[in-house]
């Protein structure tokens, strides 16, 4: 590695907001042709110090210094003027837009006064060819009709339009197939051949050994350590984010095995999923594996009652049911974390409480329909403390906790409706190794107290961590079944890819 | 997803129909008013006559298009217009000597004061105050109108010098066929005034930035557009379109009525939604929602025609917008 001057330096960096310290004392360096990976659990300032090298908050004390000068942002326009170029979590992408509509947008090019499309359209084809996107995405495709992964692709177009100096990436491959990492990478490694410096956020350790060349650990507002990644280990970056050892952070207990009490025998729908069946019982956590589009996620909202199978049978506690809807489910005391908390586990704009009640609200109805007020406040405090939101009160808007303490919600919500059958789908996607590992603790005591868990998990190291059992899916269809002690991430991924 | 996009890149009649909904509309429309009415529809006379019916919500809908590209909704135009044409006629009357030529600022000078200050309000308290738009236009609406009837003292204005009605129903081109003349100067000052707004729009950077600020705020506000001045713009040109609309209203009635306009704010929703612009903002454009007050124009002007009483316009012209909105959310399902 060349020893360059840093092109963006974060000096002794603290950010108060009204209540809270945020950062305290935090100084990094990026340097230019270099990844540098920014750790630590969701709250420890990660956002917090990105807002401040990006110019949409001022710090409060310390200096940001480019290219060796201080510097004050006057707002993010004048970070990205001045080379600052973020690329955000969300998709900042405006979907009704063009490609080069998007690359252009807030410097678009003209003549006098009219737009100037075509050398707009022709500069963003050249970008795109020097991408070697050329074949996929065409200038005047509409932004709204790629996929995710090519949206980005369009934003990382935009930031090299930009001659980006420093580029700062969120959580790039939150929404990313294994595929399109790939791609993204191959990207990333063209800026940081070009000189860019690149500050890189992410929860997967995988993707920091591959791609980055340091990383800084935050914890707690504070600066803990930088090191360049060839000279440190998982475990010893782990460990610096929760701050204490960890040997294993899948908590497992034993668990005793009870009755049956969710069978699913011959379950199809089209092409989505073909003759399922598998057994769970009382008192187990039964993992199910699988490829991105095994048919999963659709096979558990099957027996949710949220869509409808072709043919198939579903017997819960032993008898046969047919739900019409996920209310039928619930009546059935079944649970379901979805997949997606944002948009379909949680109503991001309502109180922590009303979120939490939604499905047992008519199971607690007074007379002539009210709703028991008392009944909901006392109910939602008493499992915001069992679960340990943190939270200042249940009336909080749930949309401004983290995604750990959000997670914990939904999950209390089940709770709070009594179900004994969970259906967990990736259940602990996006949030931090702390909130990950707390969530297996009450998991195991759900299982511990009777009930059954069936959790979808793409993650291996969380399905083997997690399951007593595990089932093991490929394009729709069962292709073996595994025991806690002969499972292996090998043998996992061999039955995942059997295709017929 | 490559191979689904090449084969949605060839021609497909189905998607040119639904893409093209509204031009398929008025064409089916034209062609059934025309032979209903045994070709009267097709006279020179009554195609010119339609030009003029089309003025007052062509400029509405031109003016509306932006807010509702922005994602916001104005239902105040036809307050703002009645006002506008309450104050200018106020004004004429100061002016017995008035000319023809000399009514030409009589007309457009009140009506851009009034847009400004109209759009000013609506624009202020939606993008400074956070009012949502429905109830800041549904101030500026009620607000509007009793401005009007304050102003005019509860009736319409009277003793306005005829020349007043020059640019609202004269025509140029008198033949013998025709005294009267061939060619509404209503028509081209609407045909200039829809231009303007229509190439405003979709050729300047201002216009890029509503369809980005209507498309995505965050996207746009983080790309460094000033999404506040792009909405408050927004509506001062909605709202000086629709003060324009008012006097071409007054002067081609010659008349103030406070009352006038009352419930023009729904026509030229309607023409604008069959133009094809999303009520959920980010897409649409002036020259398409042209096509929309076409339609309605169309509909009016050949049910007249074959003497169908006017009630059922009115039905005709909703279910005819249902089922342009139903078409549009078919097509957006799919893309999804």
């Amino acid at each position: 590695m060349k020893r360059l001057q840093p092109y963006l330096q974060a000096v002794h960096i603290t950010k108060v907001f009204p209540g809270v310290k945020a950062l305290t004392d935090v100084s990094v360096d990026f340097y230019p042709g270099e990844v540098h990976a920014l750790m630590g659990e969701n709250g420890a300032g990660k956002s917090t110090l990105i807002k401040i090298l990006s110019g949409v908050y001022t710090a409060t004390e310390g200096e940001i210094l480019l290219d060796g000068k201080q510097i004050e942002f006057k707002g993010p326009r004048d970070a990205m003027d001045k080379g600052i170029s973020v690329i955000h979590q969300e998709l900042s992408i405006a979907k009704d837009l063009t490609v080069a509509e998007n690359i252009f947008l807030g410097e678009e090019q003209t003549n006098g006064i009219f737009l100037d499309n075509r050398s707009m359209n022709a500069r963003a084809d050249e970008l795109l060819r020097q991408m070697k996107m050329d074949a996929i995405i065409k200038s005047t495709d509409v932004a709204g009709d790629l996929t995710a992964a090519q949206q980005q692709m369009v934003e990382i177009a935009r930031v090299i339009n930009k001659n980006a100096k420093v580029v700062i990436m969120d959580e790039p491959t939150s929404s990313l197939s294994e595929h399109e990492i790939d791609a993204l990478f191959e990207q990333i490694r063209i800026l940081r051949s070009k000189g860019v410096a690149i500050a890189y956020i992410s929860h997967r350790m995988k993707e920091i050994f591959e791609i980055c060349d340091r990383a800084t650990v935050l914890r707690d507002g504070c600066f803990v350590r930088t090191d360049l990644i060839k000279d440190i280990t998982e475990h010893e970056l782990v460990a610096s984010m929760v701050g204490r050892e960890i040997d294993d952070y899948f908590v497992h207990t034993e668990h005793t095995r009870g009755e049956e009490t969710l069978r699913v025998e011959g379950l199809s729908h089209g092409r989505e999923f073909k003759n399922v069946s598998f057994t769970a019982y009382k008192g187990e956590i039964l993992g199910i594996a699988g490829l991105v589009g095994a048919g999963r996620t659709e096979t558990m909202e099957t027996i949710f009652g949220a869509r409808h199978a072709d043919s198939g049978k579903v017997f819960v506690r032993g008898k046969e049911v047919h739900f019409k809807s996920p209310k039928d489910a619930i009546a059935n005391k079944i649970g379901m974390v979805t997949e997606d908390r944002r948009t379909t586990g949680l109503m991001l704009k309502a109180m922590i409480k009303d979120n939490e009640v939604l499905p047992s609200l008519i199971y607690h109805m007074k007379s002539l329909g009210f709703a028991d007020q008392k009944w909901i406040d006392s109910v939602s405090r008493e499992y915001v403390g069992k679960l340990r939101v943190k939270t200042p009160s249940v009336e909080t808007i749930i949309g401004n906790l983290s995604g750990g303490n959000q997670q914990k919600v939904v999950l209390a919500k089940w709770l709070i409706a009594q179900s004994e059958i969970l259906i967990l789908d990736e259940p602990t996607r996006g949030i931090d190794v702390n909130a990950k590992s707390e969530f297996y603790t009450l998991m195991n005591d759900f299982v511990d107290q009777g009930g059954t868990i069936v959790m979808v998990s793409s993650e291996l190291p969380e399905v083997l961590g997690v399951s007593d059992r595990i089932i093991v899916m490929c394009e729709g269809r069962v292709t073996g079944e595994l025991s806690r002690e002969e499972a292996t991430e090998q043998k996992i991924m061999v039955l995942a890819s059997q295709t017929e | 997803m490559t191979e689904n996009k090449t084969l949605a890149k060839g021609f497909s009649v189905k998607e040119f129909f639904v893409k093209n909904m509204v031009v398929v509309i008025l064409i089916c429309l034209i062609l059934g008013f025309g032979l209903g009415t045994g070709g009267k529809f097709f006279s020179a006379n009554n195609l010119v006559n339609l030009t003029t019916q089309m003025a007052i919500n062509a400029m509405l809908s031109a003016g509306l298009t932006y807010v509702i590209i922005l994602g916001g909704i104005d239902i105040s135009v036809g307050s703002v217009a009645a006002l506008a044409g309450v104050i200018s006629t106020l004004i004429a009357t100061k002016f017995p000597g008035l000319t023809a030529w000399s009514s030409i600022p009589v007309l457009i000078l009140p009506a851009i004061l009034v847009g400004l200050i109209c759009g000013s309000f609506n624009g202020f308290m939606i993008s400074r105050m956070s009012v949502v738009p429905m109830i800041a236009t549904l101030a500026m609406q009620t607000i509007g109108r009793g401005l009007c009837f304050i102003f005019s003292g509860g009736t319409a204005v009277s003793g306005i010098p005829k020349p007043y009605s020059f640019v609202g129903a004269g025509r140029w081109l008198a033949t013998e066929g025709n005294p009267n003349g061939w060619i509404p100067n209503i028509t081209i000052f609407v045909v200039i005034a829809v231009a303007i707004v229509h190439i405003l729009l979709s050729k300047t950077v201002f216009g890029r930035h509503v369809y980005a600020t209507g498309s995505n705020p965050q996207v746009a506000h983080l790309a460094g557009v000033n999404t506040k001045n792009t909405v408050f713009l927004g509506h001062v040109i909605c709202s000086v379109m629709a003060a324009l609309a008012g006097v071409l209203n007054a002067s081609k009635l010659c008349s103030g009525q406070p009352a006038a306009c009352d419930g023009y704010e729904m026509y030229a929703i309607a023409a604008t939604v069959l133009g094809g612009t999303s009520l959920t903002g980010g897409s649409g454009s002036v020259g398409r929602a042209m096509f929309g007050v076409a339609v309605i124009a169309v509909i009016n002007n050949g049910m007249n025609l074959m003497h169908i009483n006017s009630y059922w316009q009115k039905v005709v012209i909703g279910a005819i917008i249902l089922f342009a909105v139903i078409l549009d959310m078919a097509q957006k399902k799919k893309k999804v």
